[in-house]
């Protein structure tokens, strides 16, 4: 793609990165601009390539594998590794023999970092209006949650705590509870600021239009997570093909698609908003399962070392049999992000590592579209639209 | 307008008192530790070993039980807070009050700088911080964005980012150093005036964290460079790329934001030596 197919007379050319202002992510960005207007956007990517591929080929075990690919993107953390450990228990036939409650753990867990995103993401678009009050105040809920996961699971990203079979930290159905009361009590906090936030104006009319996107081009361009969903496209995993127990959400807590239909900056903010109010819900299920479920320590459902060893020996031993057949052997997990799936297929299991591991990320298809929908609109609008994808560069530069 | 106002008043002063006072958030840590009381290893030294689960679990290669003394068995700047050497000694010892590894609350400040020449305040006013991101996961970004959320408030303590190298004191470096950052690493620290600062944020910038990789020339980190293998363009000086710089290492992965803004503040009030 090249700038001159659509150039105009007085245009001119400037790049932007991969250093950016503020604490911004390495990613350039090559205007095609008559000043105010913006007719072209070419994104190079791949500075920060780390050649993750390899360097998790290397590894000496499964959990080194998954601190790995928590660190390719640190937002995404839970997601990425939820993943990596559903397809390791699809691989090793563990898919319908885990406890029901570790299920409803990591729901728990990955609607938390669903939670925590959205409302750094709020903070951003809020900013990106410069309306600073409601920023701050996102801003500052986002980091009581960082610092509730720091309290209970030592990790301010909820890194370290997915494991293949279960949850490592050890959690009491009391702590579950103050996690559940203390999250609750924030997102009804920043709930009154999304209320008071839509009837602001001046920021309301700065994300209506912005960034539009029509259901042709999301198709065209295979958007994922809330490009898609902004634009009417049904993708949530939890609701399409249904993993872990999201399958059993609908009667209990109506989750539906947060779907919305105008594709702009406006409708990816409203689609954050319903997730956030449909996250705290399952927050609610899950708890309320747990405690149905007579849940007690989240050790008690960890598989053990011994058991993970049996089963790492019988897949050495069946595998040679299986190499027959026309993929081998293989393990497929997903998970739906707060940006979108997550897919992760693994194989070549060689009793301690699995040396073919694919990892993909929604921004992969994500900033193409974004590249697109930011086409002859406003370069004043532009901070608006980046905020509104919200995509990380590490995933798109693994 | 006047709503957000009047709201923002009435939410009042949510900042910490840090440096003041050591206000930590309930279940900060910022460091772990080994007991020498209780590690089988350590409690009585013999030539052989008693358990190394630690030592062979570590993915960083932060523990050396040989190591002398024995309160630096476990190495700051390469550990990643995955906390598997907590989990494993736990197994050893059989419960959590017995373990021998655990997180503590106190902030590290054992972190020194290296190849530190300036041993006076060198910044009279406000300090000025530009980021670079070499290559890391966005988790270190994150931290230092939330430097700036009401909560830690580094504007009152007169730390700001700044867009511009030309107007920055200190270079925040994030990342594991990728072959492609190199040459702009470069052009952004040639751009900073002198007297400088590189603060290297988080383990993939001291060695590479989890994505370190042998003698692979990048995604080591920046501190690993001697120069032999990183030839700055235009130059014939086959110089360490932090050769006669200020630098200072701050690992974990990622720092805690109070860790951050301790360093940036000890920078600040030049209470680094």
């Amino acid at each position: 793609m090249s700038h001159s197919n659509y150039k105009f007379l007085g245009d001119y050319e400037f790049i932007w990165g991969p250093v950016r202002k503020g604490t911004a992510e390495s990613i350039l960005f090559n205007f095609l601009t008559s000043g105010e207007e913006l007719h072209n956007l070419e994104i190079t990517a791949g500075y920060k390539k780390r050649n993750s591929k390899s360097i998790l080929a290397g590894k000496r075990n499964l959990c080194e594998q998954i601190l790995l690919i928590e660190r390719i993107s640190g937002l995404h953390a839970f997601a990425a590794s939820l993943s990596y450990c559903l397809s390791i228990e699809d691989f090793f036939g563990l898919t319908d023999k885990g406890h029901v409650n570790i299920k409803i753990l990591r729901m728990f867990f990955a609607e938390l970092e669903r939670i925590r995103n959205h409302i750094e993401n709020l903070s951003e678009i809020a900013e990106s209006t410069y309306i600073v009050v409601p920023s701050a105040l996102y801003a500052y809920y986002a980091e009581m949650l960082k610092q509730l996961s720091q309290k209970f699971l030592k990790s301010r990203y909820l890194m370290n705590i997915n494991y293949v079979g279960g949850i490592k930290k050890n959690l009491s159905l009391k702590d579950m509870e103050n996690i559940f009361n203390s999250v609750k009590s924030t997102v009804n906090k920043v709930q009154e600021i999304i209320k008071k936030n839509m009837e602001t104006k001046s920021h309301i009319d700065r994300l209506k239009t912005t960034g539009k996107i029509d259901l042709k081009a999301a198709k065209q361009f295979k958007a994922n997570g809330v490009a898609a969903k902004s634009a009417g496209i049904s993708l949530d995993l939890r609701i399409k093909r249904p993993y872990l127990l999201y399958g059993e959400l609908y009667g209990e807590t109506n989750l539906k698609p947060a779907i919305f239909e105008d594709g702009d900056a406006f409708s990816r903010y409203m689609v954050r908003i319903e997730e956030i109010r449909q996250s705290l819900n399952i927050l609610e299920y899950c708890y309320n399962m747990l405690k149905k479920n007579r849940f007690s320590f989240t050790a008690d459902y960890l598989l053990s070392r011994k058991e993970l060893e049996e089963l790492k020996e019988e897949s050495t031993r069946l595998q040679p049999a299986d190499k027959d057949t026309k993929y081998g052997k293989h393990g497929f997990g997903y998970a739906e992000s707060s940006e979108g799936a997550i897919f992760c297929y693994i194989k070549d299991f060689d009793g301690n590592i699995f040396k073919k591991i694919n990892i993909k990320y929604p921004f992969e298809s994500n900033y193409k579209l974004f590249a697109y929908g930011t086409k002859n609109t406003m370069m004043m609008d532009f901070n608006i639209n980046e905020a509104s994808y919200n995509f990380s560069v590490a995933a798109l530069d693994k | 307008m006047a709503f957000w106002t009047y709201k923002g008043l009435k939410f009042g002063i949510k900042s910490v008192k840090f440096p003041k006072e050591n206000d930590f958030y309930d279940g900060f840590i910022s460091s772990i530790k080994i007991d020498l009381q209780k590690c089988l290893n350590l409690m009585e030294k013999s030539n052989e070993p008693k358990c190394r689960e630690c030592e062979f679990v570590c993915p960083t290669k932060a523990i050396n039980l040989n190591t002398e003394p024995a309160l630096k068995v476990i190495d700051a700047d390469r550990c990643i807070f995955c906390g598997l050497c907590i989990d494993v000694c736990t197994d050893v010892t059989g419960s959590a009050d017995t373990r021998a590894i655990s997180y503590t609350t106190e902030l590290d400040f054992e972190i020194l700088p290296q190849n530190y020449a300036v041993d006076k305040k060198v910044f009279k006013k406000s300090l000025f911080v530009k980021h670079i991101d070499t290559g890391s996961c966005g988790a270190c970004e994150s931290e230092i964005n939330a430097l700036n959320n009401p909560y830690y408030n580094m504007h009152r303590l007169g730390i700001f980012i700044t867009p511009t190298p030309r107007f920055a004191d200190v270079l925040l470096v994030t990342g594991t150093f990728t072959e492609r950052m190199a040459e702009v690493f470069f052009n952004v620290l040639d751009n900073i005036p002198k007297p400088r600062f590189i603060v290297l944020i988080g383990s993939c910038a001291l060695f590479g964290g989890v994505f370190e990789k042998g003698d692979y020339k990048f995604n080591s980190g920046l501190l690993q460079r001697d120069g032999t293998d990183l030839q700055r363009k235009g130059t014939d000086l086959n110089l360490s790329p932090l050769e006669n710089e200020n630098v200072i290492a701050l690992p974990h992965c990622p720092p805690n934001p109070f860790e951050i803004l301790n360093v940036l503040l000890l920078i600040k009030n030049g209470g680094l030596k």
